[in-house]
């Protein structure tokens, strides 16, 4: 395998590349992952002035780790360094303090729910405002773990699919 | 460079080795495109002085990870050939001594020295140790491997503990 600690451990030289050949047998890499909790503040609005080189008005992201999501991170980072200090490793990267994501799944900003007022879409995906409009991605989710989500969106989109079907049949879209 | 582009890149280049000389192993043969004469001399210097040749294999010189540093940087864009361009240039004087004074602020660099050193590391540890002497003849990695049966660890510094 890569010895993945070589972009890690500090220095150069004899004493660097001895140390990346001892690391090799027991390096051990710590990883951790959890949710960003649904906050109604993170969301996607579309800038009124702004356009791309097509004339359609940009994208405009908002996002901000709450309190909570924060409180999260920073106990797995406490876990971790609980976990190498059990161990006595020699640790060759500490986790940043503030949270990141380098595996990141973004879902939601066109949530689904009973209400329209809190929600775009209802549970089969359909638009509340505009019946023949459905949507069929991860942007669906109200709120999401941090697991991976394309089978959950196949599994929406399928049950979007039979509710088309059944619906175009009666006439109803 | 996303994964597809390193693919092609690496393809291409496999094709370019195998045309000049026959091999398609190790940039045998490959076409420095980026760096001058001198650059190219003072990269062989750097590398080898961040992984030299030792008494257990050959360093980043003899595993060809310069012109593996070419092939990625002749393929990158504008900004990072800049970067490397001007990076090298600041180690050109004294490389000894520039290298040590960039690896003291390896931690927190703050100088144009040593970020460029963080960069020039990266390269020479993601060329080596993907090198067949790296992975090889250093790490002594032997691939996948049936065993019959669960062998005792080997390594000196981990018996009697």
């Amino acid at each position: 395998m890569f010895p993945f600690q070589a972009r890690t451990v500090p220095g150069y030289g004899s004493e660097f590349k001895r140390r990346v050949r001892e690391m090799q047998s027991g390096f051990l890499m710590l990883g951790g992952f959890c949710k960003v909790t649904a906050n109604s503040g993170n969301r996607v609005t579309v800038d009124p002035n702004r356009k791309d080189a097509h004339g359609i008005p940009i994208p405009v992201v908002h996002f901000r780790y709450s309190e909570a999501d924060r409180e999260i991170y920073s106990s797995m980072r406490s876990s971790a360094l609980a976990i190498t200090e059990r161990l006595k490793a020699d640790v060759t990267q500490l986790p940043s303090v503030e949270p990141s994501g380098f595996a990141s799944h973004e879902n939601g900003t066109v949530r689904m729910g009973n209400d329209p007022k809190t929600s775009a879409l209802n549970s089969f995906c359909q638009s509340h405002d505009v019946k023949n409009l459905f949507v069929t991605d991860g942007s669906t989710f109200p709120t999401s773990s941090e697991k991976n989500p394309t089978l959950t969106i196949m599994a929406l989109s399928l049950r979007a699919a039979d509710y088309i079907k059944e619906r175009r049949k009666r006439g109803e879209l | 460079m996303d994964r597809r582009t390193v693919l092609k890149v690496l393809t291409a280049s496999t094709l370019r080795a195998a045309n000049q000389c026959g091999t398609s192993s190790d940039l045998a043969g490959y076409q420095f495109a980026f760096f001058t004469a001198d650059e190219q001399a003072l990269v062989e210097r750097l590398m080898e002085l961040i992984i030299p040749a030792d008494d257990h294999s050959p360093g980043a010189k003899a595993a060809r990870v310069p012109a593996f540093a070419d092939l990625m940087i002749s393929t990158s864009s504008d900004r990072v050939k800049a970067a490397w361009r001007s990076g090298l240039a600041a180690f050109a004087k004294n490389p000894e001594a520039a290298l040590a004074q960039a690896a003291a602020e390896e931690s927190a660099p703050k100088s144009e020295l040593a970020h460029f050193f963080i960069e020039l590391k990266r390269m020479t540890v993601d060329g080596y140790y993907t090198s067949t002497i790296g992975i090889h003849d250093e790490m002594g990695y032997i691939g996948n491997q049936h065993l019959t049966a669960a062998p005792a660890c080997d390594h000196p510094e981990h018996k009697g503990s």
